[in-house]
């Protein structure tokens, strides 16, 4: 959780004028979001750390067929720190960058995000002091040196059991758009339409396979083709390797594609709904929201496959701040998330790695403390 | 210390080291060579053992420091031009040498040959050398020193060398018979000069192939030669040392050595008494070709002479292909075969190569051929390239049949090939039409072909490359055409 998401005063003489900018910088889109109830000009630094509510004994491999002794970790952390700088009380520059670890039984693999946005309040002053609207642009990027999954795949009669994005990376770009309405002097309920595009790539992916007759290949491939090694001997088969000129090639021989299954670009469109309390120096507030994806290409192919393909997240959220002194400001926020991290992370999705993402629903919890500077 | 080198080397059948970096004030401290058959270039280099690439022109190769023996295989004999690195002379020996010795000849590696005779657990000592070098030099009428020399300088050194290599020919067929061979000449030399008796490679070449045959036939009895083909064998030695010996130049020696090697092969291709045939198996087709008519390439009406209407699935090479100078036992060869697709934009081939073959056959009698792979843990390397330019290579333990020979033709089973491909995920590379080379190569026999009554000529190389594994050899290239 960051005050990506900034709920403050409109002005001082419309004191119930809440406007929500949505930041979308550190935590990012759909994720955690902090009422700050600051519109004061100048720079707000942020510093967030976040957990899920589930864990695993982190056992790596440390060589030699070795196992380190089982840590419990939880299976997602992040931390990060955010920089906005308010120049006119209408507009909003938001820099953050974010380090995600996501741990499973043996590997542990760093996401880095940075992000950038811009957020506009638009005067409605005129029409009705008691709405407020913002639009805002926000370009994210996500990057890790790999990823890795070790749970099994069927694909094109072999089952992947092993599959590593190498250099991972996405690009997201959002724009929203939310109308606030002060229902009291405490009281604001907030709509937001967001949508936006996402490109993700990588430089290879590297795996796994096992065919039907129990020999196991090694592949690689990027979107120029790719190759398999034969693991050891199979029968009469003592070294075995192929190598394939064009990602085509490769989804004749493999089954799936760079270009087809593991890189795509989406489109994305929807919703949040949510409320907000304040009074003195508490605020509260939660919310719902819902994201429809459109992906047709590496969606059908998931689907070919037997696979059920994530179209669309939902998400609900609460959370809580509360201003300390003059210039602080504490928030701590949970979430509940039914594609767990795919909004955050969009690399995460492939063909070959979905599944892990799928209708698995995981609570986030956040805090953050901000600290605003005149 | 550097041995400088002079610009023309003249013995034949040598192999020149030169210590141009080795020792004294040199900073790389490598053991730099020469081979030299003429010159052999793209021969095997072994640095105690250890692989460490190929000789280069004028036979060039480095050994690191502290190497105690170098020794060179294959390769071709070049001549004396020092800027080559092929020719129409396959050099079909293994010579050694001592990392101390500047220069590598078939004299230096009977002399390595006798210090390993001498030790007592069979091993080459160094220490050893200079004595069996002496006592080789001795029996052949010259000083050890000459015997070190650059053979290239010393027309005496060069035409023993050269005529050794005859001898040590004459027994072996294959590169991997000659090490048998070299340990058998070794034997006798060694006996010869603790008896004080001297050896001379012209006149006495009777008596040494007979006591070199005696020794073979209990160190290497596939190797020996039948007494009813002894004197045969000594008639061809004796007039090619003659005319070595006849020699006025160390060039003439190496022409000379050269001739005598290409005329003497133990294989004969003999072209005018040859057919190959392509097969369907599956449709009964049946396509019997000349020699020569296979190998043309030239299309008429977008065909070659060679054609199928279905899939080409088998491939004879008739037994009369091949002529048998001498007996060949065991001898182990690389045999290499490829069908690659001719046409623009085409990329399919197959290939497939393995150095686990053995060769059989009787002087004189061409059904007597036997080709087979050496146990059932041989393997065979496969390359498939299919249309869209995806590469298979796969190493396979050998099912035994995708050679066959029964007397009567060579047979090269693409079936088996295409069914081993099959198991791998790989369609029949060549079950569409397209216009084909067809190539079978053999490396490790000395093989040279004859047209009518002209002399023979060495024979045409052809290369197989799969990647990781390559071979070059003797054999044939033809073309086909598959219209369904």
């Amino acid at each position: 959780m960051f005050p990506g998401e900034v709920i403050y005063k409109a002005s001082a003489t419309n004191a119930l004028c809440f406007m929500t900018l949505l930041g979308n910088l550190l935590v990012s889109g759909s994720s955690q979001a902090s009422p700050v109830d600051m519109i004061i000009p100048g720079f707000a630094v942020s510093a967030q750390y976040e957990t899920v509510n589930n864990s695993v004994a982190y056992s790596p491999n440390i060589g030699d067929g070795e196992l380190a002794d089982p840590q419990s970790r939880p299976r997602f952390q992040a931390q990060g720190v955010a920089l906005s700088y308010v120049s006119d009380k209408q507009t909003r520059y938001q820099l953050g960058i974010t380090e995600r670890t996501l741990t499973s039984l043996r590997d542990s693999f760093v996401i880095d995000e940075f992000s950038l946005g811009v957020n506009r309040t638009v005067d409605t002053r005129s029409l009705d002091s008691r709405f407020s609207l913002n639009v805002g642009l926000n370009a994210r990027v996500n990057r890790a040196t790999e990823i890795y999954k070790n749970s099994y795949t069927a694909i094109a009669d072999q089952l992947v059991t092993e599959v590593r994005l190498k250099e991972p990376r996405d690009t997201r770009l959002t724009l929203h758009a939310d109308l606030g309405m002060a229902l009291s002097p405490h009281l604001l309920v907030n709509v937001e339409l967001s949508g936006g595009l996402s490109q993700t790539r990588q430089k290879r992916v590297v795996g796994v396979g096992r065919s039907n007759d129990n020999c196991e290949y090694a592949f690689s491939a990027s979107g120029n083709g790719g190759s398999i090694n034969q693991l050891g001997s199979c029968d009469n088969v003592l070294s075995f390797s192929r190598v394939f000129p064009s990602d085509e090639a490769v989804d004749e021989e493999l089954g799936f594609s760079v270009d087809n299954d593991i890189t795509y670009r989406d489109y994305f469109l929807g919703p949040k709904i949510s409320m907000l309390w304040r009074k003195g120096i508490w605020t509260l507030d939660g919310g719902v929201s819902l994201r429809q994806y459109f992906r047709s290409k590496i969606d059908d192919r998931i689907r070919d496959g037997g696979g059920t393909p994530v179209t669309r997240s939902q998400s609900a959220f609460a959370g809580a701040a509360v201003k300390l002194l003059t210039h602080w400001q504490l928030d701590a926020r949970v979430r509940f998330e039914r594609a767990a991290f795919l909004d955050d992370i969009p690399f995460l999705y492939t063909t070959l790695t979905h599944e892990r993402f799928s209708g698995k629903g995981v609570f986030r919890y956040a805090v953050s403390v901000t600290r605003f500077f005149d | 210390m550097t041995y400088q080198l002079p610009l023309k080397l003249t013995a034949t059948a040598a192999v020149v080291l030169s210590l141009a970096a080795c020792g004294g004030s040199s900073s790389s401290r490598l053991l730099s060579a020469q081979a030299v058959d003429g010159y052999i270039a793209g021969a095997d280099v072994l640095c105690d053992g250890m692989e460490n690439g190929e000789t280069q022109a004028a036979g060039r190769f480095d050994c690191p420091a502290g190497t105690v023996l170098s020794s060179i295989s294959g390769g071709y004999d070049v001549g004396t031009d020092e800027l080559e690195t092929t020719s129409d002379v396959p050099f079909t020996g293994v010579l050694e040498a001592p990392a101390t010795q500047p220069f590598v000849t078939p004299m230096s590696t009977i002399s390595v040959a006798i210090a390993r005779q001498e030790s007592a657990d069979g091993t080459f000592q160094a220490a050893n050398y200079t004595a069996a070098l002496e006592s080789v030099a001795a029996t052949f009428g010259v000083s050890a020193r000459d015997l070190s020399q650059n053979p290239v300088t010393n027309l005496a050194t060069a035409k023993l060398n050269a005529q050794v290599h005859q001898i040590l020919t004459a027994f072996a067929p294959g590169v991997n018979d000659y090490s048998a061979a070299v340990a058998a000449v070794a034997a006798v030399v060694n006996t010869a000069a603790q008896a004080n008796r001297p050896l001379n490679l012209t006149t006495d070449v009777g008596v040494l192939l007979a006591a070199v045959n005696n020794e073979l036939a209990i160190s290497s009895p596939s190797l020996a030669v039948a007494t009813a083909d002894l004197d045969q064998v000594t008639a061809n030695v004796t007039s090619a040392n003659t005319a070595i010996e006849n020699a006025a130049s160390p060039d003439r020696v190496a022409e000379e050595s050269k001739a005598a090697i290409i005329a003497q092969a133990p294989v004969t291709i003999d072209r005018d008494n040859s057919s190959i045939s392509v097969f369907n198996e599956d449709s009964g087709v049946v396509q019997e070709l000349d020699i020569a008519d296979f190998e043309n390439s030239t299309e008429t009406d977008g065909l070659y002479i060679a054609q199928l209407s279905s899939g080409l699935t088998r491939i004879n090479y008739n037994s009369n292909v091949f002529r048998f100078n001498q007996n060949i036992n065991n001898t182990r060869v690389t045999v290499g075969f490829e069908v690659e697709s001719v046409n623009a934009g085409d990329s399919r081939s197959i290939s497939f190569i393995s150095e686990d073959i053995v060769v059989n056959a009787n002087r004189g009698d061409s059904n007597s051929l036997s080709i087979s792979f050496s146990s059932q843990n041989a393997t065979f390397a496969l390359v498939g390239t299919d249309r869209t330019g995806t590469v298979t290579n796969a190493t396979v333990q050998t099912d035994g049949e995708t050679f066959r020979s029964d007397g009567v033709a060579l047979t090269i089973d693409l079936s088996k090939i295409n069914g081993q491909l099959a198991n791998l995920g790989f369609t029949d590379l060549l079950e569409t039409d397209g216009d084909y080379s067809v190539t079978l190569v053999i490396d490790g026999l000395r093989v040279n072909e004859q047209e009518g009554t002209a002399a023979a000529t060495s024979s045409e190389e052809f290369t197989i490359d799969s990647g990781a594994d390559s071979v070059t050899g003797n054999g044939f290239k033809g073309y086909i055409s598959v219209r369904r």
